[in-house]
């Protein structure tokens, strides 16, 4: 059962750690190269994982689950990551309530 | 975690000097790392073989000359703040505002943002400062 909700929350938390607008990030489905080359706020790979860490430390205090993305690759689309988030929500909420 | 402000005074070795009798600009470079190491020591931590802290960017302004004698490099953790650091977040890098400075002078000759990024040496992948602060404190 997926949470509904979450999905729009990562879209939002995630595009507000990168500076830029969801329609940005999501509407072209930008590679995460394409993110890092796009955002105002990131330099390199390190920057990138921070905003995952932030979008992730949101979710931990709003929803009480806590998600650890795995590395994926610079061509990786966003919506790929987006996924994998969602899934990784859902995995660790299933294994939080067990 | 020490928020605050840390100070190291080091002397301006002849040798630090190039052609117009002033500190190198690469060798500033070096006084911002030995005061981060002396900033780490403040803190308890020891850097081990595994997780290791590594430069992922410096943004630096060179403002004025710094002859012989000695220079203050003033250390502070920028980000994250106080109020950000959460023990049960995850993050992935620490910026270190770092500026040196001459005796009895208030503003800085060299005033620096240095991005740090945490590594599992073995593993060659990135760590959580969480997970570089529980491998390196020894006496927190």
């Amino acid at each position: 059962m997926v949470t509904p909700e979450v999905e729009p929350y990562i879209r939002q938390k995630f595009a507000e750690n990168a500076g830029l607008t969801e329609e940005q990030l999501f509407a072209a489905d930008a590679t995460l190269a394409d993110v890092i080359a796009t955002s105002p706020r990131m330099t390199n790979s390190i920057d990138l994982m921070e905003a995952f860490a932030r979008t992730a430390n949101a979710l931990r205090k709003d929803y009480g689950v806590r998600v650890r993305l795995p590395a994926l690759p610079l061509d990786t689309p966003i919506s790929t990551v987006l996924k994998t988030f969602l899934e990784e929500f859902e995995r660790q909420k299933k294994e939080a309530a067990a | 975690m020490f928020f605050g402000e840390s100070r190291l005074t080091l002397p301006v070795r002849p040798n630090d000097l190039d052609a117009l009798g002033h500190v190198n600009n690469a060798v500033a470079l070096e006084y911002l790392e030995a005061a981060r190491w002396d900033w780490l020591g403040r803190q308890g931590l020891v850097h081990g073989d595994r997780m290791i802290a590594v430069v992922a960017r410096t943004e630096i302004d060179y403002l004025a000359e710094i002859p012989r004698g000695q220079v203050e490099v003033r250390t502070a953790l920028e980000s994250p703040t106080a109020e950000e650091f959460d023990e049960d977040d995850i993050t992935f890098r620490a910026r270190f505002r770092q500026r040196l400075h001459l005796p009895e002078v208030d503003r800085p000759a060299v005033d620096a943002l240095v991005t740090v990024a945490f590594l599992d040496a073995a593993q060659r992948c990135l760590v959580s400062m969480q997970d570089f602060l529980t491998a390196s404190a020894v006496s927190r």
